[in-house]
């Protein structure tokens, strides 16, 4: 027998009890799932993680939903549990325009909730089979513009994606044209000055738009603060570049019938075939605003013009979202799934708040 | 010939209103432009646009533009604008001509 050690008996007695209760534990899936409830310690209830959709992304009605509804429930958490543990294990794909929608929509609930936790978690990152997600873009691209720092979550992965690793994010409250250029500063080398300069001349358009328009009330989101923000991201690889602004105002299908008489919006609907009142049609009505203005003699007051953007860069596409609507403007090329240069779509959900995108191809880039 | 350098206002022009942003159109109106006519008189200054990071279309039309707002006559400001230098990009001047005339157009009627 082996002689007992007085000076491990502590531990040895310790190692005995639990193998005695292993032995004589309830056993089955409920039981294990008491145990681990019980691990997590008392007076905190199990939060069920929010899953994250498998694509982050806005541009397909199919993922526009997901991904509305994914954000809708996170804010909806956050207002109810006041911590939210988000899922991205089944997320393989993020573009551009969702990442900095949910960067945007993470940030006012931070600002509402000062206090929450957020935290999530990702598939191993060499995963293989149902996650799809053997190159991880999605932690990547998170992590470069700035998610994990604002939910305060330490990432390791390393933003070294061709697609992801030249995005940059920041955001502003009022029309500052030294953090536009800050981002815009990451297209040199890459574009000429002279294109540099008229992608900041979008931006800065874009963002006073924003800044004057985008929040005459509270949002309508239920979190009942003032934030006037916008966001913006610059995004660029080998191909294109994608120049983004976004707010979380009330939208364009909202703010137009208020700014503008009727009799001006009468009159483009009827110049320019606007069919009906669906947000993707007030939204294509509202880019003929300036041009209409000016043709009127009324105050062609030099406001954005946002057409211009395809006459300046033929290859340039252009993408206002706002609300349920969405609204692409093509140079020379069609836009993608029609044979025409416009387009107008709208969804079942609204994104609650407004997009500008501007991507241009390659062959714009010296101009 | 005075020359005034927008870049020595500010490399970033901002919006149409201070309200909205800084080194907007109205301030480079205001602290800038009105001062240097009326020190210089107008015809004897020059704007020099190159330098920048680049213009919105609303500072150019609030600084300009707006000059006739401000009451100084349009045939002084049209010809003002025969003196801007943009070599960068010379399209801003005729983008700066059709507000002071839009702006104008709406002053005479």
């Amino acid at each position: 027998m082996k002689r007992i050690d007085s000076s491990r008996l502590k531990h040895q007695l310790r190692a005995g009890l639990k193998r005695h209760y292993r032995t004589i534990r309830p056993k089955g899936l409920n039981a294990v799932l008491a145990r681990k409830k019980k691990r997590r310690g008392k007076g905190k209830l199990y939060q069920a993680p929010i899953e994250a959709p498998a694509k982050l992304d806005i541009y397909s009605s199919q993922n526009h939903r997901a991904f509305v509804s994914f954000i809708e429930l996170f804010r909806q958490t956050a207002q109810s549990k006041g911590r939210v543990f988000i899922s991205f294990k089944s997320t393989y794909r993020i573009t551009a325009a969702a990442g900095l929608l949910l960067v945007a929509e993470t940030d006012r609930i931070i600002k509402a909730y000062p206090n929450i936790s957020i935290k999530c978690s990702f598939p191993p990152s060499q995963s293989e089979g149902r996650y799809r997600n053997a190159q991880n873009m999605v932690e990547s691209a998170l992590k470069q513009i700035g998610f994990f720092k604002l939910i305060n979550q330490h990432s390791p992965k390393l933003t070294n994606q061709a697609t992801v690793k030249r995005w940059r994010q920041l955001s502003g409250i009022t029309t500052d044209g030294s953090l536009a250029a800050s981002l815009l500063d990451s297209l040199k080398g890459v574009v000429s000055k002279s294109v540099q300069r008229k992608m900041y001349r979008g931006a800065i358009e874009a963002i006073a738009n924003c800044v004057e328009h985008a929040y005459p009330q509270l949002r309508n989101d239920g979190l009942k603060i003032k934030d006037d923000r916008w966001w913006m991201l610059v995004g660029i690889d080998d191909e294109r570049i994608s120049v983004i602004v976004c707010d979380l105002g009330v939208g364009i299908p909202e703010t137009l019938p208020k700014k503008h008489p009727q009799s001006l919006l009468t009159s483009i609907a009827s110049t320019f075939g606007i069919i009906d009142q669906s947000d993707g049609e007030l939204i294509r009505a509202s880019t003929y605003i300036k041009r209409t203005r000016t043709a009127l003699s009324h105050r062609g007051k030099g406001g954005q013009d946002f057409r211009s953007i395809v006459d300046v860069f033929p290859s340039a596409q252009l993408s206002i979202r706002s609300n349920q609507g969405a609204f692409t403007l093509t140079g020379d090329r069609f836009v993608d799934g029609t044979n025409h240069k416009e387009s107008v779509s709208n969804f079942r959900d609204s994104i609650r708040g407004t997009l500008i995108e501007w991507v241009l191809s390659a062959e714009d880039f010296a101009k | 010939m005075k020359v005034i350098r927008v870049l020595d206002f500010s490399e970033f022009p901002g919006p149409r209103h201070e309200h909205i942003g800084p080194f907007s159109g109205q301030r480079f109106r205001e602290e800038v432009l009105l001062p240097a006519i009326k020190e210089h008189g107008i015809n004897n200054i020059s704007i020099d646009l190159d330098g920048t990071a680049g213009y919105g279309s609303s500072f150019l039309e609030e600084a300009f533009g707006g000059l006739i707002r401000a009451g100084v006559p349009y045939s002084d400001i049209i010809s003002l604008s025969d003196r801007i230098i943009s070599d960068e990009d010379p399209s801003l001047i005729s983008e700066v001509r059709s507000y002071i005339k839009e702006e104008g157009l709406k002053h005479a009627s």
